[in-house]
């Protein structure tokens, strides 16, 4: 089977082809944990985070992408990315971490701080802020919108590397990420008059 | 395909709410902190060091991590040094690595004993998956199983779910595991100091780290050191000092997985408009 990115990118555009080759030409050596571990946990971690996962989650959440990771290692074949295996994984990771969460919603949205990081930092005032928003926006979008926005907009896939994440066809992809835009969009319209909070 | 081929990403578009561009610029760098990335490490240490080789490419054998657990503690243990980082990382290292050597005489399996330092274990894999959602276990295998699918092609063979992360594997039984930290653990202690005096006196902290860069020159945690004098010259308001110094640290480990965390730390903010 070859990967969907491929088989979509055929009918488009030169560029999209040419990320689709971007994406067939890596290597085909399976890199080791560690390193798969080095290169990506950050951003797994950010994207776990935009995705719903609770900062006080964050680290476990992490830590089970990484586990499941590490056991199915020895079973991916470098026929795609490394890139978008793990970052499905994690995607998979989030979506039921919300599903559980939404039996635990008031414990979630109750005590714990939202962003826990040093308050003598000026900037994190205005992080805390923004990063708020953002996520009262992306709050409003179904799992499948929120992941096509947060792996083109933050994590800088291409729309093709976004779709073989996803398993989606190249298509469902931009039509998400198209519906994901306005309704972030609109939130943002909505608070647009910045209090601080709703 | 009528929608657009070549998107302009939201926070780079120039029609985009400012509010919305910074909120997804601020979300970019909503990198974990050092100190957390530490813990994360220290969570999946185990899996870390089995069989790692970092930099390298290889395929790793069918059950990769208890081949891994099998080489014996002493493995383990060094690369707990290796991964041990600063904040709480530190202290479960510490603890951890007391258990293991006090386990290591005995018969015990070695690997279970750290099943106290409740941190930094990572759970077998069925264990995770079962207490999170024990009614949903079947739908996440079935997940994992399509995207397996998806990214790997047909005919995949999945390792049955019953394969443990670590804390299943026997350890050889030898009795030449010791934990090699004389140094280590020194390094680990200076730099947990250091890492707790940043709060609340950052000239301290910086001393400490001058003083573990003048007993370790060499030591497995050099750029946590340097992360945290790094962050007590900023917290101290020496910005100047800080920026050289990151610009050393960016210099000296392009690869490091501090370096978006340093980006922010040192980001300017408006209020450093003169």
């Amino acid at each position: 089977m070859k990967p969907l990115t491929l088989v979509n990118a055929k009918i488009d555009s030169p560029e999209l082809s040419a990320q689709a080759a971007a994406v067939d030409a890596r290597p085909r050596e399976i890199p080791a944990f560690r390193e798969i571990f080095e290169t990506h946990a950050p951003y797994v971690w950010r994207t776990l985070r935009r995705l719903g996962v609770h900062d006080a989650d964050a680290k476990d959440m992490c830590q089970e992408v990484f586990v499941v990771v590490h056991r199915r290692l020895p079973d991916f074949e470098a026929t795609s990315s490394v890139k978008t295996w793990v970052y499905g994984i994690a995607i998979r990771v989030a979506s039921q971490y919300r599903r559980r969460a939404r039996h635990r919603s008031e414990e979630l949205s109750a005590d714990l701080p939202e962003v826990s990081v040093p308050p003598e930092q000026e900037i994190d005032f205005r992080r805390r802020e923004f990063l708020g928003r953002l996520d009262r926006a992306l709050d409003r979008l179904d799992h499948h919108k929120r992941s096509v926005f947060v792996l083109f907009e933050l994590e800088d896939m291409t729309m093709n590397e976004v779709a073989q994440t996803l398993g989606c066809p190249l298509q469902t992809a931009y039509s998400r990420l198209h519906a994901a835009r306005a309704l972030v969009r609109e939130a943002f319209a909505s608070m647009d008059a910045p209090k601080g909070d709703e | 395909m009528t929608d657009e081929p070549a998107v302009v990403r939201l926070r780079l578009s120039a029609d985009s709410p400012s509010a919305l561009a910074e909120a997804l610029e601020l979300a970019r760098d909503d990198v974990p902190r050092a100190e957390q990335m530490h813990e994360l490490e220290a969570a999946l240490m185990p899996l870390l060091s089995g069989g790692a080789k970092s930099g390298t490419t290889s395929k790793l054998p069918k059950r990769p991590v208890a081949a891994g657990a099998a080489l014996g503690v002493k493995l383990l243990m060094a690369a707990a040094v290796a991964a041990a980082g600063v904040g709480g990382a530190l202290h479960h290292f510490a603890a951890q690595s007391r258990a293991v050597s006090m386990a290591v005489p005995a018969s015990a399996p070695a690997v279970p004993s750290l099943r106290p330092a409740e941190p930094a274990r990572v759970a077998p894999v069925d264990e995770i998956e079962h207490q999170r959602a024990p009614a949903s276990a079947e739908p996440a295998e079935a997940e994992y199983r399509a995207i397996a699918h998806a990214h790997a092609g047909a005919g995949v063979t999945l390792a049955p779910s019953t394969e443990t992360a670590v804390t299943a594997a026997p350890t050889a039984g030898t009795g030449e595991a010791v934990f090699p930290d004389a140094t280590g653990s020194a390094e680990v202690t200076l730099l947990e100091r250091a890492q707790r005096a940043l709060r609340t006196d950052p000239a301290a902290a910086l001393a400490l780290t001058d003083e573990d860069a003048r007993q370790f020159p060499a030591g497995a945690l050099t750029q946590e050191r340097e992360f945290v004098a790094i962050e007590a010259l900023a917290a101290l308001g020496r910005r100047g000092d800080a920026t050289t110094r990151a610009d050393t640290f960016r210099a000296r480990f392009p690869d490091s997985a501090h370096l978006r965390r340093l980006d922010l730390l040192l980001r300017p903010t408006s209020d450093d408009a003169p």
